[in-house]
């Protein structure tokens, strides 16, 4: 009985350990590939093998060297710090007031709110493009939303969406729900306010679910393409890491890229993919535990 | 009296703005959405036309359009597949009682946590037509270059595979999730009947799953519609738009042709089929209960 055991388990470890080379080998590719010359990696086969460590500070000191990676990065920050505390508030406060505050109407203001989640956001692209474009009174707009172009290519855009998320909202109303009422009463009489009991008695009981919120954020963040790419069209300059890592990786994946001062040279487009996917894998390794809550506390109820 | 009263404005006074907000942000777009699938446009420029439902009977009667949800579909039907089928027999092999389980659950999600665009971009390197990394590979073992993106075959070969491997790490965790909420005792009492492992994954793994199941499968029929990195960075849609998807050619539609009233009237499809889909997922997700 026991000899079998062992075979599985080995069996288990095989087939896990194959499956994990298959999930990390575009990362140690993209890794070792940043230790070639341009020359060695006309000839690379399944892994790029470094031959020396000549090549691979340059390749990071010619990336890190350019004008546009550095506003980028900067730019993502600024994005990530905004929506952290916008959301963080929104949903800090729309789900405590779910939770723990009885007013009237709470239900039909609840389900309004969830509706939200039902609304895809690739269905919404289009007319947000077309509402940012007639948006009143900006980018010389009139008050009738036509003569200019109004938040499109503005900084702005990249900060008026998604202030709030139904989801997050979500988690944090069930996060103090599960909290008892005792905390709240025993805040009032000692004459603690409104925002004092959410904030100092409560918010320290929700870390997790915050964490889980912030990390969310900051990938999702880092990783945008499409909304930046559409809406910051004519402003290479405003735009956020996502977009800016695949111009970068085209000016050297083409010859003459986008910005036409490319040579194909595939090394750097492995240093700009490591840059571009360290931060996320280090995040969610430092954090794993949350993310696993983040992934089964809403979806699904068991 | 006074207290219900402070209750209420306390209430308001945060929901409110947030309700207001969703107003402008969210269903301010929604009527737009509506509105200019009605239209349709020659261009930026070119002026706007009312067409009322043309749009949507091109969308289901012009093969240009409506192959979009075919190769949509035809896309989310593989990577699905694939991903329940591995996402299954790994969440298993990661529930059972070996050491390092999560060394490989960790493993398995670094893919989810990474930027489709920049994946897109190393997988060009390795199918660039003259100096890829696979072209050099089939040379130094004497066949001939393939010119990845003039083959159907294997640009939803690539789409596909590229796809799994991103979506497979969410998948298993779920199931991961759900297989840990299953009540040992089932097993224990199915142990004592004498069941082997295979008897047990298909009369106790599989339907305790199920609500899960459902779950996996609408969120991943929602993914398959978000595709567009891959497609606009590796395939281009091409060969001869076969690889078009949905929100490539939303994108494509209003932001190349600027015709903004059929690209809204592509995503109203979009809207309709992706919400009929979570009501059938929270329908499913609560009978469980």
């Amino acid at each position: 009985m026991t000899v079998v055991k062992k075979s599985e388990k080995i069996v288990t470890h095989i087939v896990l350990a194959l499956g994990s080379v298959v999930m990390l080998y575009p990362f140690v590719f993209a890794v070792l590939g940043t230790f070639l010359s341009l020359e060695e990696f006309y000839s690379v086969g399944f892994l790029p093998l470094p031959t020396s460590l000549d090549y691979v500070f340059d390749n990071f000191a010619t990336l890190f060297r350019r004008s546009d990676i550095w506003p980028a990065i900067g730019m993502t920050l600024a994005r990530t710090a905004w929506y952290s505390l916008i959301v963080g508030f929104t949903s800090v406060m729309g789900g405590y007031v779910f939770a723990k505050v009885n007013f009237k109407g709470k239900s039909v203001a609840f389900y309004l709110l969830m509706s939200s989640m039902m609304v895809p956001g690739v269905a919404l692209l289009i007319p947000q493009y077309l509402m940012m474009a007639r948006f009143p009174l900006v980018g010389g707009n009139g008050l009738d939303g036509m003569g200019g172009s109004g938040l499109l290519n503005n900084w702005a855009v990249l900060f008026v969406t998604g202030c709030f998320s139904a989801y997050n909202i979500f988690l944090l109303r069930q996060a103090f729900t599960g909290i008892g009422n005792e905390y709240k009463e025993a805040a009032e009489v000692d004459g603690a306010g409104f925002f004092q009991t959410i904030f100092t008695i409560y918010l320290p009981m929700v870390k997790p679910v915050l964490a889980v919120i912030f990390i969310n954020l900051f990938i999702g963040q880092w990783n945008d393409y499409l909304f930046p790419m559409i809406f910051l069209s004519e402003r290479a300059d405003l735009m956020p890491i996502g977009v800016v890592s695949v111009n970068i990786s085209n000016d050297y994946l083409l010859a003459g890229g986008s910005s036409g001062l490319g040579l194909v040279n595939y090394p750097l487009v492995m240093a700009i993919s490591i840059v571009m996917m360290l931060p996320p894998v280090a995040v969610y390794i430092a954090f794993q535990k949350y993310f696993v809550t983040g992934l089964t506390l809403g979806g699904v109820k068991s | 009296m006074k207290r219900a009263g402070k209750e209420n404005l306390r209430g308001w006074l945060t929901v409110g703005p947030i309700i207001l907000y969703y107003a402008i942000f969210g269903l301010i777009p929604l009527g737009i959405v509506f509105y200019y699938s009605t239209l349709k446009e020659k261009g930026l420029f070119g002026g706007t036309t009312f067409v009322g439902f043309g749009n949507f009977v091109t969308i289901f009667t012009n093969p240009r359009y409506y192959n979009l949800l075919i190769t949509t579909a035809l896309i989310s039907v593989f990577t699905i597949g694939l991903s329940l089928i591995f996402g299954l027999v790994l969440a298993k092999l990661m529930t059972s009682s070996i050491r390092g389980k999560t060394f490989y659950r960790t493993v398995y999600y670094i893919p989810v946590v990474v930027s489709m665009a920049i994946v897109s971009q190393i997988v060009n390197v390795w199918l660039s037509p003259t100096t890829g990394t696979i072209n050099n590979i089939l040379v130094s073992l004497g066949h001939e270059r393939v010119i990845w993106r003039d083959s159907v075959f294997w640009m939803y070969f690539w789409l596909i595979v590229i796809c799994t491997w991103k979506g497979l790490g969410a998948t298993v965790i779920l199931f991961v999730a759900g297989m840990a909420a299953i009540p040992p005792d089932i097993y224990e009492a199915a142990d004592i009947d004498g069941a082997g492992g295979v008897v047990k994954f298909f009369s106790i793994t599989l339907p305790n799953l199920r609500a899960m199941f459902v779950f996996v499968l609408i969120t991943s029929i929602i993914g398959a519609f978000n595709i567009f990195e891959p497609v606009q960075l590796i395939t281009g849609g091409e060969p001869d738009g076969a690889t078009k998807v949905v929100l490539f050619q939303i994108y494509d539609e209003s932001f190349q042709n600027g015709n903004f009233g059929m690209g809204s009237a592509l995503s109203v499809v979009v809207l309709l089929i992706l919400m009929a889909l979570t009501m059938l997922n929270m329908r499913f997700g609560q009978q469980k209960d």
